[in-house]
């Protein structure tokens, strides 16, 4: 499952409706869907973020998610328009969130993000500004691995334009001519999904050994690391007859006479 | 080639950091209080951070040196390793490192000085010879035209009247090497596989011949040179392989010149063992037959010692019994 995370539906407008995706919840969260992309829409804020991010975490109880919070952010001398990605998140009075890992290869360049209680002009350094980030990115962490959460923001306010002529409709463009940017590196991030999930593959013939037998946590262990290397040099073709075992122990002896047997392939 | 460079507050102004960031001119420089804050968070992903691996500067505080196992010893010296940098830019898949750290950035200690600081005190500390293993946690020589480590190790270690340096590699980035003289006390150790291990499981390593023509090379300059046949993998047709290697390397090199060559099987902690089976679940050599025994896996026992063995039989063919160490489980 892919995430994308706004705090505001100006942001998120210009995905939704690429994406023709459909509002399947309105409360306590947004949340609109296409096939394997939820969006949700968290409010202004931190707490509301990262609130966002667990409640979407828990409803749709998928350990293998990628997550993307997009947005808008303010800078000092950054042009507006222009996008980057974070490559550290903190927030008010320097407290450090992390350094989202840069692994994907990109033409954004990155920034220090700094995510703040109150809208701010006081720019600071190379820094960009945003509300949210802080709160995605220390709870997103937590229900899955780093390289799976980025943060993409798009300037729209700096020392030349003012954050109080920001309004819906700008924010809407704003991100409108951002979204192919935004997309291709979406694109990027589900290939590194899916290169996780091969990790988290469960072994042919796991299920219906374990649902046929009773297999201890410490028999499970072995039985998934048994498959694991059966099917490795057999391309997924072995074959396992329930019928012929009466128990957990005899199986996994089976499984044990079959790889002392097999020749190993480089 | 390094798209990302995190650099430590600390060493931001220091001359080897300078020197790096200014090769990478167009990497995002990103500033961080301790190495540790980018390298040692819990939810990493080693094998995705392979993809792009971005390089840390750092400043090493402390325990610059430490005890090598006895199982490492290769000569009779009192032997110590050191690692002036953690983490590798090839992409072997037998390799530990992937199992034991949650980051694959590399992490470059860039205060030598301290490291050789410490060399001299540990030195100073035996009447007899000493040896210093580096490469246990990187590659000696593969970031070579970035680190200047050899470069600047080599000499240094010559200044110290009772050290040895091993440099372990699969390396063929030699030109400091063979730009200065060839230093008595300076092993450069090639890890050797055959073809087809090196193809098909030592990702982006140079091939068998590439690592021979850079051995011969050196040996031309008069450096020491050891052999490494660590680890033996086994895979249907693996004698033939290994057989086929041995004859390659020892018909091109200066056999006689060997300052010694060592053997070992695959070896690994449990815990680092399990890291890589998940995170190579379509990794043929891992379907072997291996056990689990003292919390070290390994072959099986029988084929454990029948490989090697195998290995020894040809090895002593080529080379006297007094160069030939065997690695055993740390």
């Amino acid at each position: 499952m892919r995430i994308i995370t706004c705090a505001l539906q100006c942001e998120a407008q210009a995905f939704i409706d690429h994406f023709s995706m459909k509002s399947i919840l309105n409360h306590p969260f947004k949340i609109h869907q296409k096939n394997d992309i939820l969006l949700i829409i968290s409010g202004i804020g931190k707490l509301n973020m990262a609130a966002a991010c667990a409640y979407v975490y828990a409803k749709f109880n998928n350990p293998v998610c990628s997550w993307l919070n997009i947005g808008i952010c303010g800078a000092r001398k950054k042009p507006i328009g222009s996008i980057f990605i974070a490559n550290k998140v903190s927030a008010d009075f320097s407290m450090l969130y992390g350094y989202p890992p840069l692994i994907i290869k990109t033409e954004i360049e990155s920034s220090p993000l700094i995510t703040v209680d109150q809208p701010t002009e006081n720019y600071k350094n190379n820094n960009i500004y945003d509300m949210e980030a802080a709160g995605f990115y220390a709870t997103c962490i937590k229900f899955t691995t780093t390289e799976l959460v980025s943060c993409l923001k798009v300037v729209s306010d700096n020392e030349q334009q003012s954050i109080k002529n920001i309004d819906k409709n700008y924010v809407h463009e704003l991100m409108g001519n951002a979204l192919s940017s935004i997309l291709t590196y979406f694109d990027q991030q589900n290939e590194l999904l899916q290169e996780y999930q091969l990790e988290k593959q469960t072994p042919v013939y796991y299920h219906e050994l374990t649902t046929a037998f009773h297999f201890t946590k410490t028999q499970q262990h072995q039985l998934k690391k048994a498959l694991d290397r059966l099917t490795l040099n057999s391309n997924n073709d072995i074959n396992i007859e329930l019928n012929k075992y009466s128990n957990a122990k005899q199986v996994l002896q089976y499984l044990d006479n079959l790889l002392t047997l097999q020749k190993v392939k480089l | 080639m390094i798209s990302n460079i995190y650099i430590e507050e600390e060493i931001i102004d220091h001359t080897r950091t300078r020197q790096i960031l200014a090769r990478f001119k167009n990497a995002e420089q990103i500033i961080c209080t301790h190495y540790s804050e980018v390298f040692n968070p819990s939810a990493q992903n080693f094998r995705l951070q392979k993809n792009n691996p971005s390089l840390i500067l750092a400043k090493k505080m402390n325990r610059f040196v430490h005890q090598a196992p006895d199982a490492y010893r290769i000569g009779p010296y009192h032997n110590y390793y050191f690692s002036h940098m953690m983490n590798c830019i090839y992409d072997c898949r037998y390799c530990f490192l992937q199992g034991m750290y949650r980051s694959a950035h590399y992490v470059l200690f860039v205060n030598y000085e301290d490291f050789i600081t410490e060399i001299k005190t540990v030195a100073s500390q035996h009447s007899e010879d000493v040896a210093f293993f580096s490469g246990y946690d990187c590659d000696s020589l593969a970031l070579e035209p970035v680190t200047h480590f050899a470069k600047y190790f080599t000499p240094e270690i010559l200044n110290i009247k009772n050290a040895y340096l091993e440099l372990r590699t699969k390396s063929t980035q030699i030109r400091h090497l063979l730009d200065m003289s060839a230093n008595p006390r300076c092993i450069v150790a090639f890890s050797i596989s055959p073809e087809d291990v090196i193809n098909k499981i030592e990702h982006k390593t140079p091939s068998l011949q590439k690592r021979i023509d850079a051995i011969k090379k050196l040996q031309n300059k008069g450096w020491t040179i050891g052999l490494r046949f660590d680890p033996i993998i086994y895979y249907d047709g693996y004698e033939q392989a290994y057989k086929n290697m041995f004859e390659t390397i020892f018909s091109a090199i200066d056999t006689a010149a060997l300052h010694s060559v060592s053997l070992g099987v695959f070896r690994m902690p449990d815990k680092f063992f399990k890291n890589l089976i998940k995170m190579h679940p379509r990794e043929h050599i891992f379907s072997g037959p291996m056990e689990s025994s003292n919390g070290m896996t390994s072959y099986k026992f029988d084929l454990e010692n029948k490989m090697i063995f195998y290995c020894e039989q040809i090895l002593l063919q080529y080379i006297p019994a007094k160069k030939y160490f065997r690695c055993l489980d740390a």
